[in-house]
Formats: C-alpha cells, structure tokens, sequence
C-alpha cells in the first residue's frame, strides 16, 4: 500500500536502545533493508519487510490524519520502545501500522482508548499518543516505521491492533527436513 | 493486499437484527445455541502483507455494547483466528485475537 499523502512526520520519543540506530538508518528506506549476508537468522529471513497496510485508521468514518515516526533500529537481539503523539489538532488514537522486519515483534503496550472510556465509546478521555515495545528476535538489526492515526471525533468500534510479527519465512514450507 | 473483516454478536436490549446474507449469524453458533436481543456488528476490514500475525481487539458498541462470547464470524478465506479469552479478561465488551494469514 503506497503511503498517505498527508503523512505528518513527528518527532517521536524512543528509548535509549533505539535511539542509538535511529541517528544512524533515519533516512533509510525500509524496502531492502537488511543486510544480504545475514538474511537468513534460524528461523527469520532478515531481509523481508511486512508492508505498510494502511491499518491505522481502519473504521474511522472520516478525519483520519496519519502520523508517522520515521525509521527507528532496533539492535540485534535487543528491543526498544517507541512513542508517537497525535497532533493537537487531531487529539485522539484512533489505531497503528508499521513497516517493519519480519523477525521484530512489535506489542502495543500503551492504554487501548476504547478501554479506556469503556463501553465502546471514545468520549471521555482522549488518548492522543501510543507507545510500541519492539524486541527483535534475530542477530541482525531491523527496522519498524509505526503510522498512527489521529481524529478530532471518536467513531465508535474501530479495531485496535495489539501486535504484529511476520511468521518465520524459513519456517513457511517447513516439512520436518534439514534446515 | 489481503482482507479480513469480522462481525460479532453483540447484545444487551431490543430486538435483534438479521445477519447480511454474506455472513452466517454471529447470534447463533453451532453448539453453542442462539443468543437471545441480539445485534450482528460488523467491524472494519484490516488489511495483511502475507505471512504474518496480528493481534487485534475489537469492541461493542451503541445499545448493544455487551460481547457474547464466542459469538464471531469472520469473511476470509486465508486466515486462522484464535481468541484471546485471558486478553479480554473481565472487560465485557472486548473481543480479542490473533490473526494469521
């Protein structure tokens, strides 16, 4: 899926491990990235990037504005946390994406808005930023780009994704074989 | 592209409402017996890559906010659902689950 054409980009907060790698690939593009002599880890392929699917404002009836956190990396083995607020002019979560390695784990760890008003509705107290723990299970460092989407107005019932992991690309046609 | 949308039975007051003819009626369930003032919810489609997982949470809404557990259909063709039951733990209007395509 091509990317939105009112992408905000927005500085976002990461934790120290991140944000080592961050200063490093911050213009890389995700498409490729990886290097070739590591592609394969176990069970990961290093090199396979799960797309951007456009996710972030699933449900959302209208007034869906997408912000963006820019590449972070994530260290070998290692996990860190990133954090992207909603403008203020668009106050409140509505979901999240990511373009990301198949071998990060990527696990919502900030509060659901919909639980957070409870009963569905989103009216009553805003939640305007989200926050990822991204941990990455192979020995090459990987990339995630996290998309929010941002609203004036709650709709109610839009899906919250909670995690995103690709499934092991060595692992797809595994037949009980030598690895 | 890939797509998978879902649709639970909610319930609370009222009648109930028929289920589109895409769908089975999330309101009744084999084995499980149909359940009584309630409304078939559909929620928005989601979008996958290929060969990945996602967990998702879902939620009631309007004057049918209650989630009957395991009342859910969903419209895909290559994907394997499983609910969360420890993830929706006491919230009564939360359907949770991890979707692999």
């Amino acid at each position: 899926m091509s990317k939105p054409k009112d992408l905000l980009i927005k500085p976002l907060r990461i934790s120290p491990i991140a944000q080592i790698g961050a200063a490093v690939v911050v213009a890389m593009p995700l498409v490729g990235a990886g290097a070739p002599a590591l592609a394969d880890s176990g069970l990961w392929n290093t090199t396979r990037i799960l797309g951007y699917d456009g996710n972030e404002c699933a449900g959302q009836v209208s007034g869906c504005r997408t912000v963006a956190s820019g590449p972070v990396a994530i260290a070998a083995n290692g996990a860190g946390s990133i954090t992207v607020d909603c403008p203020s002019l668009f106050p409140r979560l509505v979901g999240w994406d990511t373009e990301q390695n198949e071998f990060l784990e990527a696990d919502l760890v900030s509060p659901d808005p919909d639980q957070v008003a409870g009963f569905g509705k989103r009216d009553v107290k805003p939640v305007d930023s989200l926050t990822v723990l991204v941990t990455s299970n192979a020995d090459a460092v990987g990339i995630i780009q996290v998309y929010i989407g941002c609203a004036r107005r709650a709709t109610n019932g839009t899906p919250l994704m909670s995690e995103r992991i690709g499934v092991p690309s060595n692992h797809v046609g595994f037949t009980g074989g030598e690895q | 592209m890939l797509r998978v949308s879902a649709l639970l039975g909610a319930v609370m007051s009222l009648t109930g409402l028929a289920a589109t003819s895409a769908w089975a009626n999330p309101c009744s369930k084999t084995g499980y017996g149909t359940v009584p003032n309630c409304q078939p919810q559909a929620q928005a489609g989601i979008s996958y890559s290929g060969w990945e997982t996602k967990g998702w949470a879902y939620y009631c809404s309007g004057d049918h906010p209650y989630y009957w557990r395991p009342f859910n259909e969903w419209n895909n063709n290559c994907f394997s659902v499983a609910e969360n039951k420890l993830d929706e733990g006491d919230n009564l209007h939360k359907f949770s689950a991890t979707i692999t395509n």
